[in-house]
This record gives C-alpha cells, structure tokens and sequence, in this order.
C-alpha cells in the first residue's frame, strides 16, 4: 500500500542486544568440537531475532551437548540425563511467552531420554530441538551411543558394535504429530544457521539433528562427508531451508523435496547411503498440545494457586 | 535453572520470572518476529440455525443496501477500519515517505533535493556497506535512528545538528562495547560524514504542497541564476569597454594628466605638457551619441540585474490566505489580491512582472547586437519598443521568475472558472496550485448525504481539453513526484496547472491516510498532461503514478489467520468503497454483517460492481474490515456507494484510456489484425492441406500402379525389378560432398597422444580465510588474537596479515577443524625456518 516499505514496522524495543549480549563463559568444549559452531549458530538467531535473554531459555539433559545452557547469557537449565525434554516442555507449558531451545545429544535424547523424545514430538509444543549427534558418548570418554555405526570400536563395544544404529529422523518421522523434521551438519555454518532459523519460525516442535564432529572419540567420523561433499544430498524446495546459492552450488547431489511430502521424506531418511540436509518433513497445521495449558483456558495462575493452597488445606491438620 | 546474572538456581525461580500478570490471556503461541504488523483474524462461522431470524436479518439489509437504514443508531457501530488499511491505524509505529529531507541547495551539488528520511539514512550506509553483514548493528538500527531523528526535529537547530544529536544518543542508549563498539562507532561516523549538514525535514501537514512548491522555486531558480549572473557578467565587461574605447577618442584623453594616468613608473621620465603637444588628435570615428546613450541605458539595466532576479517568483494568492499560507514563500513576491477577482489579479500581476522582464531580455539581446555591431536603429529602435512576453524565446521565458497563483478548488470551481478558462486560453505562462482540502468523503458530491446523485467535477480533465495547460493531478503522499511535477510544471513555457488534494488536519481521521486512500482507490488518481512530451495526444499523458495502473483497481495480499490460526492469504481489491468505509462522516452507508449471517449472497464490492443487472440480483456488495481486535468483518455497502464507485471507476477508465491501457481504438485494431491475420493463415493452411492431398493422391495412384505392375512382373515370372514408366518418379540421389581427408593428415591424427590438459592451479601468495566456512572454534583466535579476528556473526577473518608469523598462520591452518585456513605464502622472508612451513603449507593452499 501507499507509502510503506516491505518492512514498514518502526517498532523499536528498548533494548538492543548484539551476539556479545547472549554470550557467557568461554566454551570448554575440545578444539575441533562441532559444537562450537552450534553455539555461534544460535547466539547469532538470539541476536539476529532480537529475543530478550530474559524471555529466552535453553535447557538441556546430561552431555557435551548439554554444556549450551551454560555458554548462553540467558536463562538456561541443566536438568538430568534424558529430562531435557519433559523440563522444556514443561517450562514452554507454563510460559508459552518464553523462546525455549532444547540441546540434547544422541545419548541424552535417543537413549535414557528416548520415552520423553517420543512424547514430546506428540506434544508438539513451540520449542526448537537440537539434536547433536556426534554418534559416540564423548563426555564420558568414548563409549558407543544408539546412533554409533554398526561395528564402532570403543570402550563399551572394544570388538565393535554388534547392532544397527537408531536414525533420530527415520525414528522422529514415525511418531504421530511430528511437524518439523530437519537434518544439518556442523561444518557449513550457513546452513547450520538456516536451519536453525527455520525450526525457531515453526511454529510447533522443531526437531533438527545436526551432524556434529567429534574430534577425539569419532576422529574420523565424518571426515569423508566433509572433504566430500558429494557424499551428502543437499534437499531443496521453496519451502524448504534457504541458503546462499553460493553455498547450495558446492553439493553436487541436490533433491528438490517438497517438505509436505511424508513419504518421501521417510524415503530419504532410510537411505543410509548418503546422508541428506535440509528440511525433510513440516507440516504447519498439527496440533499443539502448549494451547490446552490452563493460561490458555481462561485460569490464571493465581486461581490455579488458590485452588492447590485450598486442596492442600483439606490435609492441614 | 538460571537467570542470565545469576545462573543455575531453581525451578521454581523459572516458574516466577517475569512475573507473569495475573490476567493475561496469552494469544495462539506463534513465535513471531519483534516487528510484524499483527495479522487480521477470519472469525470462526457458526451459521445462524434460526431461518426465520436469517430471513428477517436478510430483509433488513436489503432494506439497507436501497435504504441506507439500519435501524440502528450510529453509535451502535463497533469502530472498524477497512482492512488494507490495518497498518496505518497507528502512523508512529510505520515508516513511510514522511518525514522528507527537503534542501533547496542541493541540486547543485548532484543529490536529489526531495528525499524520504528513511531512503536519505538507507542510501548514506549502503554507499559503505553495502554487503548484508555490513555495518550490521547500524542497519539493524537505522530505524531506531530515524524515530530518535523524528523526535527531535522541529527544535531550532539543522539537519546536521540534528543527525548529530541523534547519533550521540543512539551511541548512548545502545552502549554497545568491545570490537562490536569500536566498528559501530566506526560506522556511526561513516554514516555522518554522507548525510548532508543543511537541509530540514518536512512532515505530512495539509501545508506541505505549499513547502514543496516553495523549494521547487528556489531549486528552479538557483539552477539558472548562476549560468545568468556569468553571462551578464560579460555582457556588461564587453560594453563598458566600448565606452572606454569612447572616452579614449576625446580630446580630453590627450591632456596631460591622462596621458600621466597611463604610464607607472616610467611617467617619472617624461613631460606630459609637452608630450600632449605633439600627440595628434585621434583619427577614429566617435560613435554616434545616440548609440552611446543606449549602450548606458542597457549598462544601468544590467548592473542591477539583481532587481529582476531577487525573488524567485511572484505569487498571488486571496487575500483571506495572508495569514495562514503568505509566511510560507519567503523568497517570493507575494500579491494578495480579492478573493472574487484572483484570475484577473493574477493577470495584472503578470503583465507588470513581464513588462519589467521585457526591458531586462530586451537589455541582453540589444548589449548582443551592440557586441556584435549588429544594431540597426531603424529596424531594432521599432522592434524593441513594442518587445514584449510574447516575444521571447524558450531560453529567456526559463530565466523568467515565474508567476503563480494559488487558490482552492471551492473558490475556483465556484466562481472563478469562467475566469481561469480564459486565462489559460490567453497562453499567458501563468502557474497555478490548485488545492483540494476536503477530509470527507461526502463531499466528493455535494449530494453524497442527500438523495441525489451527481458527478465529481474534475478540473484536470478540464483543463486538459484547453490542449496548452501542463496538467499534474495527485494527493500529497508522495512528496518526491510532487516535487518531480512541480519542477516540470514551472520548467514549461506554458500555462501549468497542479491539482493537489492534500486533506486539512481532521479529528475524525488521519488525513495522511485520507489522501493515500483517496490515490489508491482511483477517487483522485494521479496523472500529468504535457503537451511537450510529443504531439500525439497519447504520448502526453502518464499514468504511471497510479498503483496497478493497468487494472481496474489495485489489489493485495492480505496475510490472516484463519480460525486454526494458521496464516492464509485473501485478495483484496482496494476500491472506492474502501476508501469510503475509513470516513466517519460516510458512516451511514455501511453496515457491519454478523458472521453467523455470512453467505453467498454477499458478495466482494468490486465483484458487485462487474455484475450484470440479473447476476446482481439479491446480492449485496461487502468490503472487508476490521476492527481493534484485529478479527475480519465483512461489512454491506448501500446503493449509493455503488453508484459513487461506478461514477469513479469511470472516471479511472477515461484516465486510462488517455493513458494507452485498455484503448478502444487499440483493441480494435489489434482485434482487426489478429482477425486478419487467422483469416490469411487459415487460407494458407488450407491452401496447404490442399497440396498435401494431392500429392498423397499422386503418391498412392503411382504406388498403386507400381505395385501392380511388379506384381504383374512376378505372375508373368519376368524380372522381378519393376520396369520404369514413364510417369514413375525419378529417383533422386543426393550425394554428400565429402572432401577426403589427406592420408598423411590422417596418419599424424592417429599418432598423437590423447590430448593432456594440464590445469594449472593459481595459488594466492597472501593468506586468506574462507569466512563463510569458519565454525568459530576459537582455535586461530587463540593462536593469535590480532592476526585472527571474529566478524559480526562471530566468524574469523584475518585482521591482519603482519602482526603474526607465518608459523602461525600454517599452525592455525592445520588446526582449523573447517580447514578454512589458507596461508599463502610467508611475508617476512627473513622468518626461521620457511622451507620446512612453506612445505607444511602447501596442503592448505
């Protein structure tokens, strides 16, 4: 319309934050760690998105991983090994005005944590989930995790791992109301970031499994998928990630996936050749179970509190 | 669980911060962007069950679509805004055209003079950092800048004061500290350095045509009184030395003292007493006196040539607007004459400005003919005494302060159109501003509370059809094509006219809107007539500052939120009943449907519009709107606003079709050739298929009888090969010409090896780091600090290649998990030990 520009709005909150305002401790985690990366990725969203550290909270399990909250200059929880999950969506149940951002890890989340990951992509709630999947137990010194290949050799399995690794997307795709499945690598920042971006923008659970390096438990990993890229699908769509031309050009093998397509993206995630990146799976339109909180049914939290203080009452001797 | 201070406390702790308000009911939670216009909601449609309340409901509006009646008070009405005008319900939060940076100097120096706030602060950064993580704490500020800009405008202090002022505050409130700090800082006087120091900011008033046409004057005026002074300037050296040369021919050139004036320092040597003696009286012929006394008459002209030009402009204006309108062009001659009589008044005004202008032009072309000693009195003396406005040329009409008159549409519509027509028909250069003030929509037609019905009367057309008048037509929203026609208006030879409707201040609205709406709505659609532009009458009108000019009304893309909350997309037209629906005082002729009575019978006002008088029939025109809670309503217009719309989408198809969309004439022809065209090509085709058959006919009658013929052959057992007729097809072999390849030639080829090609890999003599691939591990960083530095987005770049070794360098590179690292080759050639690094190197190269 008449005078406006694309982005007409000239609201200015008071507070203006730059990454150093989301930064805290220098990060301990080993030099070559992916995980350095995710940091960066997700300090540069908060200050990019302008979230107020006071109104954003990341909470996480037990786990290199699980070391983020610590590294973020907002409000974060370090719960216990596998409770990530129930913790945040308990936090986003209560509080739905708060960003909350999840950092797990394939032992956090896929192994002691594996009921609460199934329900809370049931749940569906507006969080974003990060899934570092270095495929090995690096915080205890090596041992092999549910997303370990078949035959890695470490302290738990010294002859080498006898059965199949879980797939954290395969395994996500199959629960009932997933709405945003996702899957990226540590090493191309730019669309480590895209993709975290477009799981922050969803608006429902954002369940996103970054690839990440280990450079002491899983040396070598990943170290082909890296020097080659035509060892990973790079998916693309309109409505899938957007990155950088530039960056799109340096995969040679590129799928144009619609996102809404299911089966395919079940298709492409049992493809244990090649590994794929990008968005595989959203579907905007699930439901949320954070909007049948009592906030959102007319009770307010000091009703609630009454209620609990006059049930407890009846006990008062 | 932690705070961002103090970390790691307890649950309980989270379940407390903020303190959340007891009575807040959160909306859907959908994670948003800080800055995003709020989304209208399409309300949930429970269909009313009750069929006789639908009937009844039915019949009440269609009593109202005829009617107008309601039965309902006005004050029943829930306040409601169409819905494409949502975001303008509150003007702080948006940034549009307005402010403007206005400065009358600027021409000169090559920068527009007429620029929107937001554009001059964007364009002022771009011009440094144009990349996107450029400046990036700047440009994610520049709004911030502009409305701290916008705040402290209006104090007595510049535009460079002012943009200083708002810097240093900017710097303060955000106290960004650290590298970041020390690059915004570095950005804030980069972006200082490129805006402009003197100037002033405008807002949107009722006011601001009359400011803009002021500084057009001045713009006008100043890109030609420089060019005029020099040539002046030189006119005037050239005949003063006539005179000299004059004065040099007189006796009183030889006396003694004269002579003495002449000399310098060797005067002392001689006796002028004696030397005047024996100088002989000058040979040249003296110039007739006549002729002098004309060259001193244009020489006092053109010494006080400042007179003609001290003003930029005379402008008339009735007497009743000295108050509130005559503060406004300082720079001009302002005449205030009767309200009843401004055509005349003006008239007058010109005749005198322009008889002084004569004797001015008249003084320049006679200082000419007198350089040239071309002068002639007997054809010139006559010439020159009846010189007159008519007389001069384009050049010198431009140089010519120009003569405006200002008036309102009222004053001019009701009794000063007679009046104006002659004027205009006189060809007598004569600019006029033309305003439209009304805030109603009512008052398009006087009738519009009434029952009758009449036509808007629309002075641009009218003005159009006197052929000589340069017409420019348009609201005030978009300040640079005013001033863009402003200038083109004043630059022509010929009568101007500039129709503006720029909305006085009104309570019940906001007339920024009002005037955007009127634009976009094709009640007061912007065009320009210049008859300049080429003689076909076509190519003197544009059109192009309408939106969607080539439809019949624009249309956008409302994102909503359907009853899942989930974001969909509806069309919207934005049409004459939209623009109605804003206005309080056009209240009566809308009438808000409850969702519950939604059906197909109502139906999209523009749709409505295009309806037949059958497809019409018990349907009822709505437009969308929506009120403070955001939630979509659709609202029944009445009859009359569908007769207003059809009256002003009319209008918009005349405009059109002057403007080349959708001509008559056009499609016609068109129709015609491609009519023509299909006609030829079907004949070809058939002509063709024609052809065809024949020669299929021909084929199978001699294929036939081939076939008759070899199977003759074999029945008489007589050769098998079928003999030639006569009439057989001759059987045309074509031979591909193939120049033989020489045997040797051949040889060579087979001889050679496959070709080898040998690519050969550049490598970059100075380090340098693929940024883009950088995973802020920290581990160059804690190599070297200086030599490695973080950007923006926390990813390393090399700061500096010389205050680290290369050992460091080829030490980061093999560290770099990323391996984005890339050291060149060593700068100091002097460093220990470079055989054994530049081999190290050589992998990350």
């Amino acid at each position: 319309m008449f005078g406006l520009k694309s982005d007409c709005i000239l609201d200015v909150p008071d507070e203006y934050y730059t990454l150093a305002d989301y930064e805290s401790a220098t990060a301990r985690w080993c030099p070559g760690c992916g995980d350095h990366g995710i940091l960066t990725a997700v300090q540069r969203l908060c200050s990019e998105k302008q979230l107020p550290p006071e109104n954003t909270v990341f909470v996480s399990g037990i786990g290199c991983s699980s070391r983020l909250p610590h590294y973020m200059k907002t409000y974060g929880f370090h719960g216990l090994h596998g409770r990530a999950l129930p913790v945040a969506c308990g936090v986003k149940f209560r509080r739905p005005d708060l960003h909350v951002f999840v950092a797990t890890g394939d032992g956090d989340c896929c192994s002691i944590g594996t009921a609460h990951w199934i329900h809370a992509i049931r749940y569906n709630m507006n969080i974003t989930v990060l899934l570092f999947d270095n495929e090995i137990y690096g915080l205890t010194k090596g041992q092999t995790s549910p997303t370990s290949n078949k035959g890695t050799v470490s302290n738990t399995t010294p002859r080498g791992s006898r059965l199949p690794p879980i797939n954290p997307i395969q395994t996500t795709l199959g629960v009932a109301n997933a709405s945003f499945v996702a899957q990226t690598v540590d090493w191309n920042p730019a669309h480590l970031y895209a993709t975290i971006e477009a799981g922050f923008e969803h608006p429902g659970l954002s369940f996103i499994r970054i690839l990440q390096r280990c450079p002491i438990f899983q040396k070598d990993l990943f170290q082909t998928t890296m020097s080659s890229p035509d060892a990973i699908t790079l998916l693309t769509h309109k409505n899938g990630i957007q990155v950088d031309p530039a960056i799109a050009k340096m995969y040679k093998s590129v799928v144009d996936h619609d996102p809404s397509d299911l089966n395919k993206a079940r298709e492409l995630a049992e493809n244990h050749d090649r590994q794929v990146i990008g968005l595989l799976y959203q579907d905007k339109t699930k439901e949320h179970y954070d909007e049948y909180g009592a906030h959102n049914m007319g009770i307010t939290p000091s009703d609630k509190e009454n209620a609990i203080n006059r049930e407890l009452d009846k006990f008062a001797v | 669980m932690s705070s961002p201070e103090n970390k790691f406390t307890s649950l309980d702790a989270l379940l407390k911060l903020g303190s959340v308000p007891s009575e807040i009911k959160y909306a859907a939670p959908l994670k948003k962007k800080a800055s995003v216009i709020e989304m209208p909601v399409m309300p949930d449609v429970k269909p009313a069950e009750d069929k006789k309340s639908i009937s009844e409901f039915w019949h009440k509006v269609r009593v109202f679509y005829r009617s107008g009646q309601t039965g309902r008070k006005p004050v029943d009405r829930t306040p409601l805004f169409p819905a494409l005008l949502m975001p303008y319900r509150d003007m702080g939060r948006i940034q549009h055209d307005f402010p403007v940076w206005v400065d009358n100097g600027s021409a000169e120096r090559g920068q527009p003079s007429v620029i929107s706030l937001s554009k001059l602060l964007s364009k002022a950064v771009d011009d440094f950092a144009s990349a996107a993580d450029d400046a990036k704490i700047l440009k994610d500020n520049l709004p911030r800048l502009e409305v701290m800009i916008r705040e402290a405008k209006g104090r007595s202090m510049s535009f460079g004061d002012v943009v200083d002022s708002s810097i240093e505050k900017l710097k303060t409130h955000l106290k960004i500290k650290g590298d970041a700090g020390k690059s915004f800082y570095d950005d804030t006087e980069k972006l200082k350095s490129r805006l402009p120091q003197s100037g002033r900011l405008v807002t949107f008033c009722h006011e601001t045509p009359f400011d803009l046409l002021g500084t057009s004057l001045q713009v006008r005026s100043r890109t030609f009184i420089q060019k005029l002074s020099d040539e002046v300037s030189l006119l005037q050296q050239r005949l003063e030395d006539f005179l000299r040369v004059e004065r040099q021919k007189s006796p009183e050139a030889n006396a003694p003292k004269a002579l003495k004036d002449l000399y310098g320092y060797g005067g002392s040597f001689i006796n002028f007493d004696k030397f005047s003696n024996v100088i002989p009286a000058s040979a040249s012929v003296i110039m007739p006196a006549e002729r002098i006394r004309r060259i001193e008459g244009i020489l006092a002209i053109l010494i006080n040539a400042d007179h003609y030009f001290k003003q930029d402009s005379v402008i008339v204006m009735a007497e009743e607007n000295k108050e509130s309108l005559g503060r406004l062009f300082p720079s001009s001659n302002v005449i205030f004459s009767e309200k009843y009589n401004l055509c005349q008044g003006v008239q007058n005004a010109f005749d005198r400005h322009m008889k002084s202008m004569a004797d001015f032009i008249s003084a320049l072309r006679i200082a000419s003919l007198e350089i040239d000693n071309h002068y002639d009195a007997e054809i010139h003396d006559d010439y020159f005494a009846r010189f007159d406005w008519k007389s001069f040329t384009e050049n010198e009409m431009a140089i010519c302060p120009p003569v405006v008159m200002i008036t309102d549409i009222d004053e001019l519509m009701g009794h000063g159109l007679t009046d104006f027509s002659k004027m205009l028909a006189s060809h007598k250069p004569i600019k006029t501003l033309v305003i439209k003030t009304e805030t109603r929509t009512g008052s398009i037609s006087k009738n519009a509370e009434g029952d009758d019905f009449s036509l808007m009367q629309e002075l641009g057309a009218m003005v159009v059809s006197h052929r000589n008048t340069f017409v420019f037509q348009s609201t005030s929203i978009h300040p640079d094509r005013l001033f863009d026609g402003f200038l083109r208006g004043l630059s022509t030879c010929s009568p101007a006219l500039f129709y503006v409707w720029s909305p006085k201040d009104n309570p019940e609205g906001n007339p920024y809107v009002f005037a955007g709406a009127a634009l976009e709505s094709r009640t007061f659609p912007e065009f320009s007539y210049d008859q300049q532009r080429g003689v076909q009458w076509g190519s003197r009108f544009n059109i192009e500052g309408n939106p969607q000019a080539d439809q019949d009304w624009p249309v956008y893309e409302l994102e909503i939120q359907n009853k899942n909350n989930q974001p969909s997309t509806i069309r919207i037209p934005f049409t004459f009943a939209d623009f109605a629906a804003q206005d309080e005082s056009f209240a009566g002729h809308f009438f808000d449907v409850p969702s519950a009575y939604w059906s197909d019978d109502l139906v999209l006002y523009s749709d409505y519009l295009k309806m037949s008088t059958s497809e019409a029939y018990a349907k009822i025109p709505f437009v969308w709107m929506v009120d403070f809670d955001n939630v979509l309503h659709k609202v029944a217009t009445t009859h009359d606003v569908v007769l207003f719309g059809q009256e002003r989408l009319d209008f918009w198809h005349f405009i059109q079709e002057f403007g080349g969309i959708n001509s008559y004439h056009v499609e016609r022809a068109v129709e015609k050739t491609r009519r023509e065209m299909i006609e030829d090509k079907q004949k070809e085709i058939g002509e063709l298929e024609e052809a065809h058959r024949l020669e299929i006919e021909k084929v199978r009658e001699t294929t036939a009888r081939e076939a008759m013929e070899k199977l003759s052959s074999i029945l008489l057992d007589l050769d098998t090969l079928p003999a030639r007729s006569a009439e057989m097809p001759v059987e045309r072999k074509i031979q591909n010409k193939v120049t033989p390849i020489p045997a040797s030639e051949t040889i060579v080829e087979k001889a050679l090896p496959p070709k080898v090609v040998e690519e050969v890999l550049s490598v970059s003599a100075d380090p340098w780091l693929d940024t883009i691939r950088c995973t802020s591990c920290n581990e160059c960083i804690n190599i070297n600090p200086n030599l490695f530095k973080y950007n923006g987005a926390k990813q390393a770049y090399i700061a500096d290649a010389r205050s680290g070794s290369f050992a460091q360098l080829v030490k980061a590179a093999e560290v770099c998990p990323a391996k984005c690292i890339h050291p060149g080759l060593p700068i100091n050639s002097a460093e220990a030990g470079l055989p054994e690094l530049i081999k190290r190197a050589e992998p990350f190269n």
